[in-house]
Protein backbone atom coordinates (compact mmCIF):
# COMPACT_ATOMS: atom_id res chain seq x y z
CA UNK A 1 0.00 0.00 0.00
CA UNK A 2 1.27 3.42 -0.89
CA UNK A 3 1.78 5.78 2.07
CA UNK A 4 -0.06 8.63 0.31
CA UNK A 5 -1.80 8.25 -3.07
CA UNK A 6 -0.26 10.40 -5.79
CA UNK A 7 -3.69 11.52 -6.95
CA UNK A 8 -4.28 13.22 -3.59
CA UNK A 9 -1.01 15.13 -3.71
CA UNK A 10 -1.43 18.87 -3.66
CA UNK A 11 -0.34 20.94 -6.62
CA UNK A 12 2.15 23.55 -5.52
CA UNK A 13 2.92 26.99 -6.82
CA UNK A 14 6.11 28.89 -6.13
CA UNK A 15 6.25 32.68 -6.36
CA UNK A 16 9.39 34.78 -6.42
CA UNK A 17 9.09 38.12 -4.69
CA UNK A 18 11.14 41.18 -3.97
CA UNK A 19 10.78 43.64 -1.09
CA UNK A 20 11.27 47.33 -1.76
CA UNK A 21 12.05 49.07 1.52
CA UNK A 22 12.35 52.69 2.56
CA UNK A 23 15.02 51.83 5.13
CA UNK A 24 16.98 48.54 5.25
CA UNK A 25 15.44 45.76 7.32
CA UNK A 26 16.56 42.23 8.09
CA UNK A 27 15.33 39.23 6.13
CA UNK A 28 13.77 37.78 9.29
CA UNK A 29 11.60 40.86 9.68
CA UNK A 30 10.50 40.66 6.03
CA UNK A 31 9.71 36.95 6.37
CA UNK A 32 7.65 37.56 9.51
CA UNK A 33 5.67 40.37 7.85
CA UNK A 34 5.02 38.13 4.85
CA UNK A 35 3.66 35.27 6.96
CA UNK A 36 1.57 37.65 9.09
CA UNK A 37 0.06 39.27 5.98
CA UNK A 38 -1.07 35.91 4.59
CA UNK A 39 -2.34 34.80 8.02
CA UNK A 40 -4.27 38.05 8.42
CA UNK A 41 -5.98 37.83 5.05
CA UNK A 42 -6.88 34.16 4.78
CA UNK A 43 -6.96 33.19 8.46
CA UNK A 44 -5.58 30.15 10.22
CA UNK A 45 -7.67 27.62 8.31
CA UNK A 46 -6.77 29.20 4.98
CA UNK A 47 -3.14 29.35 6.02
CA UNK A 48 -3.23 25.62 6.74
CA UNK A 49 -5.01 24.85 3.46
CA UNK A 50 -2.59 27.02 1.52
CA UNK A 51 0.37 25.16 3.04
CA UNK A 52 2.14 28.49 2.94
CA UNK A 53 5.84 28.70 3.65
CA UNK A 54 8.74 31.01 2.91
CA UNK A 55 11.21 28.78 1.08
CA UNK A 56 14.09 31.21 1.04
CA UNK A 57 14.78 34.91 1.46
CA UNK A 58 18.03 36.73 0.88
CA UNK A 59 18.55 40.50 0.70
CA UNK A 60 14.82 41.12 0.34
CA UNK A 61 14.42 38.65 -2.52
CA UNK A 62 12.93 35.24 -2.01
CA UNK A 63 10.51 32.46 -2.86
CA UNK A 64 7.24 31.48 -1.19
CA UNK A 65 5.12 28.38 -1.68
CA UNK A 66 1.39 27.72 -1.61
CA UNK A 67 -1.10 25.32 -3.11
CA UNK A 68 -2.38 26.11 -6.59
CA UNK A 69 -5.93 26.90 -5.47
CA UNK A 70 -4.74 29.41 -2.85
CA UNK A 71 -2.24 31.17 -5.10
CA UNK A 72 -4.28 34.32 -5.69
CA UNK A 73 -5.07 34.64 -1.99
CA UNK A 74 -1.35 34.57 -1.29
CA UNK A 75 -0.59 37.13 -4.02
CA UNK A 76 -3.33 39.45 -2.73
CA UNK A 77 -2.00 39.15 0.81
CA UNK A 78 1.48 40.04 -0.40
CA UNK A 79 0.05 43.05 -2.22
CA UNK A 80 -1.48 44.35 1.02
CA UNK A 81 1.94 44.69 2.66
CA UNK A 82 2.63 48.39 3.14
CA UNK A 83 5.20 48.49 5.92
CA UNK A 84 7.95 46.40 7.48
CA UNK A 85 8.88 47.22 11.10
CA UNK A 86 7.67 50.80 10.77
CA UNK A 87 9.30 51.53 7.42
CA UNK A 88 7.29 51.94 4.23
CA UNK A 89 7.59 48.89 2.03
CA UNK A 90 6.03 46.98 -0.81
CA UNK A 91 6.35 43.41 -1.97
CA UNK A 92 6.45 42.86 -5.73
CA UNK A 93 5.81 39.52 -7.42
CA UNK A 94 8.57 38.60 -9.86
CA UNK A 95 7.31 35.30 -11.26
CA UNK A 96 5.09 32.33 -10.47
CA UNK A 97 5.81 28.75 -11.41
CA UNK A 98 4.99 25.16 -10.55
CA UNK A 99 8.55 24.11 -9.83
CA UNK A 100 11.30 25.60 -7.72
CA UNK A 101 13.83 25.01 -10.46
CA UNK A 102 11.96 27.21 -12.94
CA UNK A 103 11.59 30.02 -10.42
CA UNK A 104 15.29 29.92 -9.54
CA UNK A 105 16.29 29.90 -13.20
CA UNK A 106 14.00 32.76 -14.22
CA UNK A 107 15.77 35.92 -15.35
CA UNK A 108 13.81 38.22 -13.08
CA UNK A 109 14.83 36.28 -9.98
CA UNK A 110 18.57 36.04 -10.70
CA UNK B 1 -2.04 59.11 -29.78
CA UNK B 2 -5.03 60.98 -28.44
CA UNK B 3 -4.74 62.95 -25.27
CA UNK B 4 -7.22 62.16 -22.54
CA UNK B 5 -7.78 64.50 -19.69
CA UNK B 6 -8.58 62.46 -16.59
CA UNK B 7 -10.96 64.41 -14.42
CA UNK B 8 -11.81 63.35 -10.89
CA UNK B 9 -14.29 65.56 -9.12
CA UNK B 10 -16.55 65.44 -6.13
CA UNK B 11 -20.15 64.47 -6.89
CA UNK B 12 -22.56 67.28 -7.87
CA UNK B 13 -19.79 69.74 -8.77
CA UNK B 14 -20.11 71.51 -12.09
CA UNK B 15 -18.47 69.45 -14.80
CA UNK B 16 -18.02 70.33 -18.47
CA UNK B 17 -17.00 67.42 -20.60
CA UNK B 18 -14.65 68.14 -23.46
CA UNK B 19 -14.15 65.96 -26.50
CA UNK B 20 -11.15 64.06 -25.17
CA UNK B 21 -11.96 63.94 -21.52
CA UNK B 22 -12.89 60.93 -19.46
CA UNK B 23 -15.26 61.73 -16.65
CA UNK B 24 -14.34 59.79 -13.52
CA UNK B 25 -16.31 60.49 -10.38
CA UNK B 26 -15.80 59.19 -6.89
CA UNK B 27 -18.80 57.55 -5.33
CA UNK B 28 -20.09 57.80 -1.80
CA UNK B 29 -23.56 57.24 -0.45
CA UNK B 30 -26.35 55.46 -2.31
CA UNK B 31 -27.91 58.75 -3.45
CA UNK B 32 -24.57 60.08 -4.66
CA UNK B 33 -23.88 56.90 -6.61
CA UNK B 34 -27.34 57.08 -8.18
CA UNK B 35 -26.80 60.71 -9.22
CA UNK B 36 -23.36 59.93 -10.64
CA UNK B 37 -24.56 57.07 -12.86
CA UNK B 38 -27.39 59.31 -14.10
CA UNK B 39 -24.96 62.14 -14.90
CA UNK B 40 -22.50 62.32 -17.78
CA UNK B 41 -19.86 60.44 -15.82
CA UNK B 42 -18.25 57.51 -17.61
CA UNK B 43 -16.61 55.88 -14.62
CA UNK B 44 -17.91 55.54 -11.08
CA UNK B 45 -14.81 55.20 -8.91
CA UNK B 46 -15.05 53.56 -5.46
CA UNK B 47 -18.83 53.38 -5.07
CA UNK B 48 -18.33 51.86 -1.61
CA UNK B 49 -16.34 53.89 0.89
CA UNK B 50 -17.46 52.91 4.37
CA UNK B 51 -17.84 49.15 4.12
CA UNK B 52 -21.61 49.38 3.72
CA UNK B 53 -23.09 48.26 0.43
CA UNK B 54 -24.04 51.64 -1.02
CA UNK B 55 -24.91 50.28 -4.45
CA UNK B 56 -28.15 48.52 -5.25
CA UNK B 57 -29.39 46.73 -8.33
CA UNK B 58 -31.09 49.95 -9.56
CA UNK B 59 -27.75 51.79 -9.64
CA UNK B 60 -26.08 48.91 -11.49
CA UNK B 61 -28.99 48.71 -13.93
CA UNK B 62 -28.72 52.45 -14.70
CA UNK B 63 -24.94 52.06 -15.07
CA UNK B 64 -25.54 49.31 -17.60
CA UNK B 65 -28.03 51.37 -19.59
CA UNK B 66 -25.77 54.43 -19.67
CA UNK B 67 -22.50 52.53 -20.23
CA UNK B 68 -20.94 53.66 -16.97
CA UNK B 69 -18.07 51.49 -15.78
CA UNK B 70 -17.53 50.76 -12.10
CA UNK B 71 -13.93 51.19 -10.98
CA UNK B 72 -12.44 49.71 -7.83
CA UNK B 73 -9.18 51.12 -6.52
CA UNK B 74 -6.56 49.03 -4.78
CA UNK B 75 -5.56 51.97 -2.61
CA UNK B 76 -8.84 51.85 -0.74
CA UNK B 77 -7.97 48.36 0.52
CA UNK B 78 -4.33 49.23 1.14
CA UNK B 79 -4.92 52.17 3.48
CA UNK B 80 -7.84 50.56 5.33
CA UNK B 81 -7.48 48.97 8.75
CA UNK B 82 -7.90 45.19 9.09
CA UNK B 83 -11.54 45.41 10.14
CA UNK B 84 -12.48 47.95 7.48
CA UNK B 85 -10.64 45.93 4.84
CA UNK B 86 -12.72 42.88 5.73
CA UNK B 87 -15.90 44.96 5.41
CA UNK B 88 -14.74 46.38 2.09
CA UNK B 89 -13.93 42.92 0.70
CA UNK B 90 -17.38 41.73 1.74
CA UNK B 91 -19.21 44.70 0.22
CA UNK B 92 -17.21 44.74 -3.01
CA UNK B 93 -17.70 40.97 -3.45
CA UNK B 94 -21.46 41.58 -3.48
CA UNK B 95 -21.03 44.48 -5.90
CA UNK B 96 -18.94 42.32 -8.24
CA UNK B 97 -21.65 39.63 -8.16
CA UNK B 98 -24.19 42.27 -9.17
CA UNK B 99 -21.95 43.63 -11.93
CA UNK B 100 -21.32 40.16 -13.35
CA UNK B 101 -25.04 39.39 -13.33
CA UNK B 102 -25.96 42.70 -14.99
CA UNK B 103 -22.92 42.63 -17.31
CA UNK B 104 -21.60 46.00 -16.20
CA UNK B 105 -17.96 46.71 -16.93
CA UNK B 106 -15.66 46.50 -13.89
CA UNK B 107 -12.29 48.24 -13.84
CA UNK B 108 -9.47 47.61 -11.37
CA UNK B 109 -7.10 50.51 -10.74
CA UNK B 110 -4.28 51.11 -8.29
CA UNK B 111 -5.18 54.80 -7.65
CA UNK B 112 -1.67 55.20 -6.24
CA UNK B 113 -0.69 58.57 -4.76
CA UNK B 114 3.02 57.70 -4.72
CA UNK B 115 5.40 54.93 -5.76
CA UNK B 116 4.87 53.03 -2.49
CA UNK B 117 1.21 52.51 -3.28
CA UNK B 118 1.76 51.38 -6.87
CA UNK B 119 1.27 47.66 -7.43
CA UNK B 120 2.08 45.24 -10.23
CA UNK B 121 -0.72 44.06 -12.57
CA UNK B 122 -0.49 40.54 -11.10
CA UNK B 123 -1.36 41.93 -7.70
CA UNK B 124 -4.35 43.84 -9.06
CA UNK B 125 -5.46 40.60 -10.72
CA UNK B 126 -5.10 38.87 -7.36
CA UNK B 127 -7.35 41.53 -5.80
CA UNK B 128 -9.93 40.92 -8.54
CA UNK B 129 -9.86 37.18 -7.88
CA UNK B 130 -10.19 37.85 -4.15
CA UNK B 131 -13.32 39.90 -4.85
CA UNK B 132 -14.95 37.20 -6.96
CA UNK B 133 -13.75 37.64 -10.55
CA UNK B 134 -12.04 34.76 -12.28
CA UNK B 135 -8.45 35.36 -13.49
CA UNK B 136 -9.55 36.04 -17.09
CA UNK B 137 -12.16 38.57 -15.98
CA UNK B 138 -9.61 40.21 -13.67
CA UNK B 139 -7.12 40.52 -16.53
CA UNK B 140 -9.87 42.03 -18.66
CA UNK B 141 -10.68 44.47 -15.86
CA UNK B 142 -7.15 45.88 -15.72
CA UNK B 143 -6.34 45.88 -19.44
CA UNK B 144 -9.14 45.62 -21.98
CA UNK B 145 -11.95 47.33 -20.10
CA UNK B 146 -10.12 50.67 -19.54
CA UNK B 147 -8.71 50.55 -23.08
CA UNK B 148 -12.19 50.08 -24.55
CA UNK B 149 -13.47 52.93 -22.43
CA UNK B 150 -10.77 55.28 -23.73
CA UNK B 151 -11.24 54.13 -27.31
CA UNK B 152 -15.00 54.40 -27.46
CA UNK B 153 -15.48 57.23 -25.02
CA UNK B 154 -17.56 55.33 -22.52
CA UNK B 155 -19.55 53.10 -24.89
CA UNK B 156 -19.68 49.35 -24.70
CA UNK B 157 -16.72 47.37 -26.00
Amino acid sequence: MKPFPAVLKERRRYAAFKFTLETPKTDEECSKVLSNAVLTLIGEKGFAEANFSVIEIRRGKGIVRSTHDRLYDMLAAMAFISSVAGARAKCDILCVSGTLKTVRQSKVFK
Amino acid sequence: MDYYDLVTEAPHSGFKQSKHSLAIRRGGSLDENRKIVRSKAQVLLNPITSGKLTVDSAVVEIAKQRGVAIAISFRQFLVASRFKRARLISAYSKLIQLCLKMKVRVILVSDARDAWEARAPEQLIALGVLLGLNPQQAKWAIAKAPAALLKRGGGYA
